[in-house]
Order: C-alpha cells, then structure tokens, then sequence
C-alpha cells in the first residue's frame, strides 16, 4: 500500500526537522500499513482512505478548565497551570532543549512517523513538583464537520521523585481523523498516573504513546474509550530500569460498528521489573475489539514479573473479538502470565442475582457494570473515576 | 408456607426428584438430609426457579399461590430466599449497593419507599452486627475474595436485610469452622418466628445441634423416605445412611 496522495508531502517545519527525516526513512521503511501487515491485518483503514483529509485550521480553545489545551494540532494554550508544571512550546525551544523531549516513533506504527513528521508544534510539559490535583490535557478537534485531520504532539516529562496525576481528554467533531503521538518520560523513583479518556469525540482517533520508564518509576495508566468508528492506540513501554512498576488497564464500550484496536508492547531489557496489563472491551451490535498485546523480556532481564489479560463481553452475535496476548521472553528467571477471556454472561452469576429479587435485566446490567467497574476501580482520582462510572451506567442498559 | 406434592424435577436430561411431598407450615423448621446425590440440592434449585433445572412433575405451592409459575425473581420478591451452597463472586460490584438494590427492590414490590444509601447503611449496620460480620467487607465486591466463611456469613446478611419468609440454608455449614457455625445458627436463630419457615439442608447433624428442627427428613433415591423429630438426624450420626439405602421398606427400589 502507497501513502495516499494527500500525506505524502509533510509540510516544512522550523523546529525538529532531523527527527522528521528520522520518522520519513522509518515510514519508507516500514511502508503505509496494509492489511498483509501482521500488525494490522484486522485493522479496516477505509474510514481514512476513503477519503481526502486536509489539515485543519488553527481555532480558539473551548475552555473547559485549567490545563494545557491543543486545538486541531497546532494551537497550543496553557490555562493556569497549576505550580509545578511547565508547558512550553516545541517550536520555542532550541534542538537541544526539545530533543531530550521527543522520539520518531512508536515500533513499527507508521501513523506515529506520520505524526512526527508532520506535528506543527509540540506542548513540552514537565512537571517538577507533586500535583495535588490532577494536571489535564485537552486534545480539541474543532471547526465544522469538514473532512480535516490533526496530527497533536505533547510530551510529558515527570521529573526524579515527583508525583503526578495526567489526564488526556479527546474532545471533538466527527469527521475529523486525529492522529495523536505522546512521548512519556517517568524519571528514577517518579511516579506517573495518566488517563486517555475519549469519550467526548466521535472523531477517528489513532494514538501513540511511547512510555519510557528509569529506575523506581511508577506508572499507571489508564484507557477510555466509546463512541468513534475507527481507534488505534500503540502503546511502546521501554522499562529501561530495575524496580519498575508499570500497571496498564483499558476500558472499551464498543457499538453499532465501531472497531477498537489496542496494541501494546512492553519491553522488559533490564532485570527487576514488573508490569502489567488488564484491557476490557463490552462489545454490542456488529463492533470489533481487537488487542495485541506483546510483551518481550529481554536476555538479561531476570526477575520480571509480568502478567497481561484481556478480556471481553460479547453480547451480540455479530460482534466479533481478536485477542493476542503474546510472549517473547529470552531470560529465564522470570514469572510471566497471559490470558484471554471472550464470552457472554455467566448463567450461575445471573441467577445468583435474580434470587435476591433484581429481574434478569437487572442482573445482566449489574454483570455488565461490575466487569467495566473492575477497571475503574483501580482508577485513582476519584472525580474522573465518578465521571465515567456515571457515563457507563448512563450507557449499559444499551447493552443488556 | 409450601407445600411440595409429588415433585418430580431433571437435570440434564436425568431425573433426579422422583414424587418428593413436604409440607412446611409458618413457624416450622424442617431438615432435609441425604447422602450425596440424593437429590437435595435439586430440591432447593427447583424451589428456587434455577433455569438448569427441570421440572417434570408436580406442584409447589407458596402462600397459596403456584410457585412454579413464578421468574426466579418474582419468587424472591414474594419471600423465597436460599443461601447458596457456593454462594457466586461478582467482581466490581459493591456488596453494600448489591444489598440496597436488593433490598430497594423488595420495598418496592412490597410498594414502600425505596431507601436512600444513607438511611440503608444504618438498617445494614444493625443486621451486620447480628451476623458478626466486619465493615470493610460492605466496601468489596461481592464475595470477590472471600474466605468461604465469609461468602456463608454475607448470604446470612443478605437474609437478614431481605427479610424473606421462608428460607433455605442450602449445605450452608459445608466448609464451616465451629465458631463460624455458631454465629451463622445465632444469626438464623434470630430470625426464627411463627410467620417464618427455614428448610435446612445439610449432610452433618452438627448444625441442627444450633438450629433445632422440628422436622428432619431423609432424601434418597429422589424421594423423603423417612420423616420424624431431631433423633433421626441423632440416628443418621451414629449409624450413617448405610440403614437408609439398605432398608427395603424405605427403598421402593430394592
């Protein structure tokens, strides 16, 4: 498959132009994706080839609140930060304060090359201090309903010892394609919680997120997804130090034809780490869940602890789930466990429930709630937490 | 209460009730023993509307209203309450909201007021402290993680707040320590009164040391062979069931 016409001329840039021709000879390499691609052999690209997709024009921010807010790629607006954070802009930096901040790309995801080369400004944000609120993230995709694309770059930088909370929301319009692409950096004993949350954006949305962790760091994230017609996420995790705690959770509600498709890899290369991963998807009408999910353990790499599951309720019998939880693991004192789970409601639990009295459409909707709630539960601010436990109660009888 | 006549019920296909009759008046408390694969279980799953089970013969009468033609839940509503033998894990769901929606359930078929979380957690405080069970469990999910003392102590809880007429302890002592027993018999015991009816089944005789029957009955081959006051799960004690499957006059089919 050729890149389509319309991406295939980055337009020039001022700023981080070697990593630009960096992520070109990655992309020339890898190739435009393409179904006889492994990594995207389930992936329908249909919703971006179909058509022509323009970048969209610079617009005002919606305030929703203090944070850091990109609007349709390119503006970039920092609303009362709380202390401790910076946020500055890419294009405002010298290459060799912006470098340390940015990578080409994640594995072999060409939309994250894509992205590299052709973000227009980057929010470089770092955070020094501990937050005692949660710092948010606005990715904005505005304007009309106009076939417009985005390509937002953030970087978040959390620096030794700090601890911080992030939330990345994608707010926006319909025919809109973002294609997002965030460098993650948890330095030595930091610790991170961050939440992608796109429950405000019917847009096609295809992130990447590239998660680099040092020694001691904690990282905890957390994906939330409904409503779009095509999501991709690629998460890369180098755990590049020992005593690493990485915990990753995804949450899917998935309808009509919606395709969801998680890929993730974690990379252990040095020994003493942990990891894991729990990604759920609740699948109705004809929608799709796929997750890949790799974890490689390298030679010397002993004592990982790893485990990944991933699990998914299919409530209808044209909804259709692929699951790969994978294993590449070349030392060998180490404990690593994969999973999948694909089915329907589990007869004993609802009739446990309708003895006590809820009908069986209650039951089915507790069912329902109580397999989404396990990943919110683990969720640390409380207000996000509420947020989406009422979204999804809102939504389940959807479902059942 | 119930009256059971000639209740005939399958699993898979396979006949397991054979023409069991058992009458249950208010205030009573009756036993059910057997020994394994009696049909004791399938007594209680048929009582209590399980979809697996079948049945293919006879009637159950509930207050005078036909059980049989009731859902699982509308059986609950009107009273029937089983502690399960393995009572069921539900990850994410907080066991504190599983009971109000439960109990708010009931008051709205019983057309009361449903209770706001505030005003339930003081009646949950008064009933959790009958059944000895610690707060932090009310936070969990249900049953997620649990001893198995714990899940039996949180079906009596449950019993508790739903306040049925008639209940069934199904096996609820399997697995149990001593002390655990004990404060399930005290919590039931509680309970006890001339409106209410417990049905107890159980293998071991040591529980109806705690909560007195007044009717014990053995299960075998599908059918009550033998009805009579607490000696006979005293008999079964001592001797065992070897009596039973060996006795002609209580084996239609030796």
């Amino acid at each position: 498959m050729t890149t389509p016409s319309w991406l295939q001329e980055p337009p020039s840039r001022s700023f981080a132009q070697a990593l630009a021709e960096e992520a070109s000879a990655q992309l020339t390499k890898i190739g435009f994706p393409h179904s006889r691609h492994e990594d995207w052999r389930y992936v329908d690209l249909a919703p971006i080839l179909n058509h022509t997709f323009s970048l969209a024009p610079n617009a005002e921010p919606e305030y929703r609140g203090p944070g850091v807010y990109l609007v349709n790629g390119q503006g970039i607006h920092n609303h009362d930060l709380p202390k401790g954070v910076r946020s500055e802009l890419g294009q405002a930096l010298s290459q060799s304060e912006i470098d340390p901040y940015l990578s080409a790309g994640v594995d072999s995801t060409a939309f994250s090359f894509i992205n590299t080369q052709r973000f227009q400004d980057v929010a470089a944000i770092s955070i020094d201090q501990n937050l005692t609120a949660p710092l948010n993230i606005y990715l904005m995709q505005l304007g009309d309903d106009a076939r417009t694309m985005s390509h937002p770059r953030l970087s978040i930088l959390v620096k030794e010892g700090v601890r911080a909370q992030v939330q990345i929301h994608h707010i926006g319009q319909s025919a809109a394609w973002v294609n997002a692409m965030t460098d993650i950096q948890v330095k030595e004993n930091a610790q991170l919680d961050l939440s992608l949350v796109s429950t405000e954006s019917e847009a096609i949305r295809t992130d990447a997120l590239h998660v680099k962790l040092y020694q001691g760091a904690r990282y905890q994230s957390h994906y939330f997804d409904t409503c779009t017609p095509l999501r991709r996420i690629d998460t890369q995790v180098d755990i590049l130090a020992d005593q690493v705690n990485c915990q990753l959770f995804g949450l899917g509600l998935l309808r009509d034809q919606m395709a969801l498709h998680q890929r993730v890899h974690i990379r252990h290369e040095v020994p003493g780490s942990e990891s894991s991963q729990q990604f759920k998807t609740i699948l109705a009408d004809r929608s799709l869940s796929e997750f890949s999910g790799l974890v490689s353990v390298f030679q010397n790499a002993h004592q990982t602890d790893s485990t990944q599951l991933n699990q998914n309720l299919l409530l209808s019998d044209h909804a259709r789930v692929i699951s790969r939880p994978q294993l590449c693991i070349d030392a060998d004192d180490v404990q690593c466990a994969h999973g999948c789970t694909i089915g329907q409601f589990d007869p004993e639990s609802v009739f446990y429930i309708v003895s006590r009295g809820l009908s069986e459409k209650e039951a089915q909707a507790l069912l329902t709630y109580g397999f989404a709630e396990e990943i919110l539960m683990s969720m640390t601010d409380r207000q996000l937490k509420e947020s989406l436990e009422g979204l999804l109660q809102s939504e389940i009888n959807y479902y059942v | 209460m119930l009256t059971i006549s000639n209740l005939s019920g399958n699993i898979d296909d396979t006949a397991i009730l054979n023409g069991v009759d058992l009458t249950v008046n208010p205030g009573e408390i009756h036993a059910i023993m057997g020994p394994n694969g009696s049909g004791k279980s399938t007594l209680s799953k048929l009582i209590t509307g399980h979809p697996d089970y079948e049945v293919t013969g006879g009637q159950i009468q509930f207050k005078g209203k036909d059980l049989l033609e009731m859902d699982p839940d509308e059986r609950a509503l009107n009273g029937v309450f089983m502690s399960f033998q393995y009572p069921v894990d539900i990850p994410g769901v907080n066991n504190e909201s599983f009971l109000r929606m439960a109990y708010n359930a009931k008051q709205k078929h019983l057309g009361n007021k449903e209770v706001d979380p505030l005003d339930f957690a003081q009646i949950l405080d008064e009933k959790r402290a009958i059944i000895g069970m610690d707060e932090s469990y009310l936070e969990r999910s249900v049953n997620h993680g649990f001893s198995g003392g714990e899940k039996k102590r949180n079906e009596i809880l449950q019993l508790l707040v739903l306040d049925p007429d008639l209940i069934i302890l199904d096996e609820t002592d399997s697995g149990l320590d001593i002390d655990a027993i004990q404060d399930v018999a005290k919590a039931v015991n509680t309970f006890k009164s001339k409106d209410k009816s417990i049905l107890i089944i159980t293998h071991y005789q040591r529980i109806l040391s705690y909560i007195e029957p007044d009717f014990v009955h053995i299960l075998h081959n599908g059918k009550i062979e033998e009805s009579g006051d607490k000696s006979l799960a005293l008999k079964l004690e001592e001797q065992g069931y070897q009596w039973v499957k060996d006795a002609p006059n209580l084996n239609g089919d030796s």
